[in-house]
């Protein structure tokens, strides 16, 4: 079961890809999935090498130690989120004006796939979360775990929004800009579950 | 590329990771984690609703 959920994230990939082909350029494909790839290497690295906030199970698929399928997991859903809100609104995220609704939209997408993923997850002992708080979800999942999902997403989606405003921007200096900036939204993403881990311990204790 | 299969592919995509976790769960008998399947499903129907109608509502016009 555990290659069906590495090679089912890999056809994930594949497909999101040429949905995103279709729909807005090749260009697009290279920036989102080159500097999301770096992002969730870089998640990966701080939140299980660093931070040592869960350990990984038995995955086949690696990558400098860590699983491959977490690269491409973060962007992926990063991208369904993305879509998803814009269908949902009528507007395209990356066009439409700074308060808008897509992002809380997508934080409640990010939440609402970490239910099941994490679900899913634990079955096979795939993620094993370390955290001292003892409020628990299910499969020994920490309410942190949705608000993970959530921060790392909505983060990165808006990293993308900032440094793609200015128009004809080559995609390669696109990529470069959003890949320098992957470290600085990491690091914002560690402050924010620390506040958060905070927050509910508070909550529930 | 067809425009509605196209619309359909990044709800497809959470389909088929949401039918890998139901046939998990069947499978491990963790009728338990059944629910965490749900709320995802629903959001999902809602979006794709929303899209297929504005694309009836173009076709219209």
């Amino acid at each position: 079961m555990i290659w069906l959920i590495e090679i089912s994230i890999i056809l994930v990939t594949a497909i999101l890809v040429i949905h995103a082909r279709a729909v807005y350029n090749q260009s697009f494909v290279k920036v989102f999935w080159i500097s999301g790839m770096i992002m969730g290497f870089l998640r990966e690295y701080a939140l299980n090498d660093i931070m040592k906030i869960y350990d990984y199970g038995d995955f086949h698929i690696t990558l400098f130690g860590l699983p491959l399928i977490y690269t491409l997991f973060w962007t992926d859903i990063a991208y369904i989120g993305l879509t998803w809100s814009n269908n949902f609104l009528e507007r395209e995220y990356l066009k439409a004006k700074p308060l808008d609704y897509h992002l809380p939209l997508i934080f409640l997408t990010m939440v609402l796939i970490s239910f099941f993923f994490e679900a899913l997850l634990s079955q096979y002992g795939l993620h094993i979360w370390k955290l001292d708080s003892s409020a628990k979800l299910w499969g020994n999942t920490p309410i942190l775990a949705p608000f993970a999902y959530g921060w790392t997403v909505v983060l990165f989606i808006k990293s993308l929004k900032l440094l793609s405003k200015e128009p004809q921007q080559n995609w390669r200096v696109l990529v470069l800009k959003l890949s320098l900036a992957q470290p600085l939204v990491v690091l914002i993403l560690a402050g924010l579950l620390l506040l958060s881990n905070l927050a509910i311990i508070l909550v529930f204790s | 590329m067809n425009k509605l299969l196209l619309t359909y592919l990044p709800y497809g995509v959470i389909d088929l990771l949401l039918s890998i976790a139901i046939i998990s769960e069947l499978v491990n008998k963790r009728y338990d984690l059944l629910w965490a399947n749900l709320p995802i499903l629903i959001w999902g129907l809602v979006s794709l609703n929303k899209q297929v109608r504005k694309m009836q509502d173009d076709l219209v016009d």
